[in-house]
């Protein structure tokens, strides 16, 4: 068996699928070829790793750390269910306040409107009376040639 | 304290509950995550945040199930998102450093070493080859085969964890070695050409 042959067994023969023959045949090559060899023994190698595998000790103060996220998120929950409570009940109210106000100012306009109409029309009345009385400003006229 | 009583202490609010449960499963999150991250921090992050996501959920729990069932499941899914997301989050930097020229990559040098006993230098580039070859597995397959080589769970356990049949899980971790194996040997067979014609 030469060098390219063995690569390819190589897998087949670490999961035992192999015949005998074969595996005599590789074991063989390995044994005589340095490259295939050291090829052969980093795979086992690298594929044991999980083997060294240590448990990881957990941080003394994870505990801690889960109790501030908890905080901080409950102090945010907060602040959202009182923005929720704030659309949910202040906002209709403070709408229906203004509302009650657009239409009282809304009455208080019209009525200061018409209460004040009657002295508006005088003024208007008597400004048009002054200036469309020809009477009177021929009445000025002729005293002026009369002068 | 059984886990039952645990839950439903935990249901009521009870910190000292919570407490308890915390420093009795911690371990198990955390070296579920690390076996899938291969980072203390990174796993240790996700620790935190799986157990605020149980004292946030943990009505939902089934008692169908064993608690250390669904604590694993939890476990194996977030590191999987993780993964995810910064595989999106690396693409989206290298896209990024690509438009504007930056082509400063950041170098993540891991010490491997405090999740291995006695590893070297030599060591540690095996540790980082086979890493990369599990991590270029297909999802079911990795996660079968982490269970089984890090986490040392047995065949029945992950076939509870993962919801499949015995023979499902054998199917998987033989295909899982399978794959990790060719990957490692055509690396070597890939260093040892280029040791060759370098000499
Ligand atoms: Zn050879």
């Amino acid at each position: 068996m030469n060098c390219k042959q063995t690569h390819k067994k190589i897998i087949p023969y670490i999961n035992g699928e192999l015949n005998p023959d074969t595996i005599h045949e590789i074991k063989a090559h390995l044994n005589s070829c340095k490259s295939c060899n050291t090829l052969y023994n980093e795979v086992i190698k690298t594929m044991s790793i999980p083997d060294k595998r240590k448990e990881i000790t957990p941080n003394p103060f994870l505990y801690t750390r889960i109790k501030e996220q908890l905080t901080t998120y409950n102090n945010g929950a907060e602040k959202k269910a009182i923005s929720v409570s704030y659309k949910k009940l202040l906002q209709p109210i403070i709408v229906s306040v203004m509302l009650v106000f657009a239409i009282f100012s809304g009455i208080g306009l019209g009525n200061a409107y018409f209460s004040a109409k009657p002295k508006n029309k005088i003024i208007i009345e008597k400004t048009t009376a002054y200036y469309l009385n020809d009477l009177k400003q021929e009445r000025l006229e002729m005293t002026i040639l009369n002068n | 304290m059984n886990d039952k009583e645990l839950i439903q202490g935990i249901i009521n609010k009870d910190e000292k509950y919570f407490k308890i449960f915390v420093d009795k499963y911690q371990s198990l999150v955390l070296n579920v995550c690390t076996s899938f991250l291969h980072c203390k921090s990174d796993a240790e992050d996700l620790t935190q945040e799986i157990f605020v996501e149980v004292f946030l959920s943990i009505h939902k729990f089934r008692n169908e199930a064993k608690l250390s069932t669904w604590l694993y499941r939890m476990a194996v899914n977030r590191s999987l998102n993780f993964i995810r997301n910064n595989k999106k989050r690396n693409i989206i930097k290298n896209i990024g450093s690509f438009f504007t020229g930056d082509d400063k990559k950041e170098i993540q040098i891991a010490d491997p070493s405090y999740l291995y006993e006695d590893s070297d230098d030599v060591e540690n580039e095996r540790i980082e080859l086979l890493h990369k070859a599990i991590d270029s597995l297909p999802e079911k397959q990795k996660i079968a085969f982490t269970l089984s080589k890090f986490d040392k769970l047995s065949y029945a356990e992950i076939s509870e964890i993962m919801g499949i049949t015995l023979a499902a899980v054998e199917g998987l971790i033989h295909r899982a070695k399978k794959n990790v194996a060719k990957k490692i040997l055509s690396h070597y067979r890939k260093t040892s050409k280029k040791g060759k014609r370098k000499h």
